[in-house]
């Protein structure tokens, strides 16, 4: 039984999505408009459309990669004394409420998008029934 | 880097224990409640630890259920370690996924010449306090019993759903498809009597 709900197509369209949602989102901050929830939003988006299937154990693991991949972005482009390993381990403290919020926005719209699909017949896919059975 | 001040970071892993332990007995308790699900996935398992031990310590359903449980707790774990500072987290998830592994493999009985089916652990008592490895080769070899040894680190998990099972086990799948088949059964007694008395004289 697989609990990351793994397949090849959906996590293909989060990577597209991620890949897409992090040049957007440092191109913009060049601009001023510094909203890191653009990657957790394209990569859920780039999940949603490529995939056939819903999948809440999904949502969550894209949830996480959009924490990771946003924290690691916003602490690149800020270029921390400490190197970007020191500047990770002090991320928690780099953060005012504003800056929580907007991650946490795009942790939420990962996991939401992430966890649906916007095809239409999309089947559900519970962990232990359908292709989760062993082979 | 982290500033580790141990209490701090001991206490995470506690935690990270004792939730992921929940939320491990809880499944563990409706796979047992869902026959279909149980059929397709998890009776293999039970089937390994009571049959000769002949295959291989992992086969693939116990790699890929206990690998993949492992790596999504270690990733939502290092997602809290992230926002929260505190490096406990990350290493209770993967404490729990080495954990995971060991207790598996002890219980197949990787260190010693007969699975634990064929030298049978004696069945545990109604205990509160820590579950070991003793406690839940119990259900590996007897997973229908009524004293429920689901836990991996608080057997009190166990002592709270043999208290809630009663009430519980309506809204396992189990449980509504039999409230179901008793419905249908209700509903064609019902009918059939109608028909009888419509059928009188």
């Amino acid at each position: 039984m697989n609990w990351l709900a793994w397949d090849p197509r959906s996590y293909g369209g989060a990577a597209l999505g991620a890949l897409l949602g992090a040049c957007a989102y440092l191109l913009l901050r060049d601009s001023g408009f510094d909203e890191p929830w653009l990657v957790g939003l394209a990569l859920g988006l780039g999940c949603a459309l490529m995939t056939r299937e819903r999948s809440g154990l999904r949502g969550i693991v894209l949830a996480c990669t959009t924490a990771w991949l946003a924290a690691g972005l916003t602490v690149a482009a800020a270029a921390p004394a400490e190197g970007w390993v020191g500047g990770m381990a002090s991320f928690h403290a780099s953060l005012a409420l504003p800056e929580l919020t907007r991650h946490l926005v795009g942790i939420a719209a990962a996991c939401l998008l992430g966890r649906t699909s916007l095809r239409r017949g999309a089947s559900d896919r519970v962990a232990g029934q359908g292709r989760e059975t062993p082979a | 880097m982290f500033g580790i001040t141990w209490l701090p970071e001991l206490l995470a892993v506690a935690a990270v224990f004792f939730i992921a332990d929940l939320v491990y007995v809880i499944d563990h308790y409706l796979v047992h409640h869902d026959r279909d699900r149980y059929r397709r996935t998890h009776f293999r398992h039970h089937r390994r630890y009571n049959g000769p031990k002949s295959g291989p310590q992992f086969d693939a359903y116990e790699l890929g259920t206990y690998n993949s449980a492992g790596f999504g707790l270690l990733l939502c774990m290092s997602v809290v370690t992230l926002f929260s500072g505190n490096i406990g987290f990350l290493l209770g998830g993967g404490l729990k996924w080495v954990h995971s592994l060991l207790f598996h493999l002890y219980q197949h009985g990787w260190w010693g010449p007969v699975a634990v089916r064929q030298a049978p652990p004696p069945r545990p008592r109604r205990t509160w306090g820590l579950a070991s490895a003793r406690y839940h080769a119990w259900h590996h070899s007897n997973p229908d019993d009524g004293r429920f040894t689901y836990a991996e680190s608080w057997a009190g998990f166990d002592r709270i759903l043999e208290i809630l099972h009663p009430r519980l086990v309506r809204y396992t799948v189990d449980g509504r498809l039999g409230r179901l088949g008793q419905q249908a059964v209700r509903g064609a007694e019902e009918r059939a009597r109608r028909a009888r008395h419509e059928a009188r004289p």
